[in-house]
């Protein structure tokens, strides 16, 4: 799947669209996907402008979306949309820079359409080493919901 | 299924699941207050591990329901097909 095909499937863009490639997806099941990391990125500005390096929570970012698209292949009812509801045991193994080839890796380990619970172990790869893994937790909530709490705040 | 087996599993999964430590666990420990502490992430994953489990949804259930392992396990029995 390429990015023209990725665009069809998922809401983020850039400068926080993360996934560019699909090379393999079983909906559903699991999915593997490529980013190449480059230092045009304009996160590496200011983390950290002597020393570029990717910052884990984009990491952890970037599995997500790979996520997004083993849940919803084919789009989703448009009055809701996945969230990130939890981050168990995530581990940054190894520094990610600039000039990397992310190959991510998603399989969903937990999935109850009723609830709309979604679990997932992801793992990010460099050349075949391990640089970050854990395990995260989705939930599918109506869009009006999340502003709702915020109305009388203003 | 009895009521005990019921709550035991109920317990397995808590312990499994969201990590409380088990000699905290006791049947009539307050799971959303007190040293437990859960809180309304927790509380969907146990509306999840409740319906992998018996088929039960508690989706929107009132949350004296969930007050702990007895609430729990009652509602279980009271909802679940025979």
């Amino acid at each position: 799947m390429n990015l023209l095909e990725i665009n069809k499937r998922i809401r983020q863009r850039p400068p926080f669209q993360m996934i560019e490639r699909v090379t393999e997806l079983e909906p559903g099941k699991s999915a593997t996907g490529i980013k190449c990391v480059s230092v045009n990125e304009p996160y590496f500005v200011g983390h950290m402008p002597e020393y570029p390096l990717m910052p884990g929570v984009l990491m952890i970012e970037t599995c997500a979306q790979l996520c997004s698209l083993v849940i919803e292949p084919d789009g989703l009812d448009d009055s809701k949309i996945y969230v990130l509801l939890k981050v168990k045991d995530f581990k940054f193994v190894k520094a990610v820079i600039p000039g990397d080839r992310l190959e991510i890796r998603a399989n969903l380990i937990k999935g109850n359409p009723n609830t709309g619970l979604y679990e997932f172990d992801v793992q990010i790869y460099v050349e075949g080493q391990v640089r970050a893994k854990g395990d995260l937790m989705f939930t599918a909530v109506e869009k009006e919901s999340i502003y709702e709490d915020t109305s009388d705040q203003r | 299924m009895n009521k005990e087996e019921v709550a035991a599993k109920i317990k397995d999964m808590l312990v499994e699941n969201l990590r409380i430590p088990e000699e905290l666990l006791e049947d009539d420990a307050e799971l959303f207050g007190g040293e437990i502490g859960l809180d309304s992430v927790d509380s969907l994953e146990i509306i999840s591990g409740i319906d992998d489990m018996f088929g039960v949804n508690m989706t929107g259930v009132a949350k004296e329901n969930f007050r702990d392992i007895n609430a729990l396990t009652n509602y279980v029995m009271e909802n679940a097909e025979a």
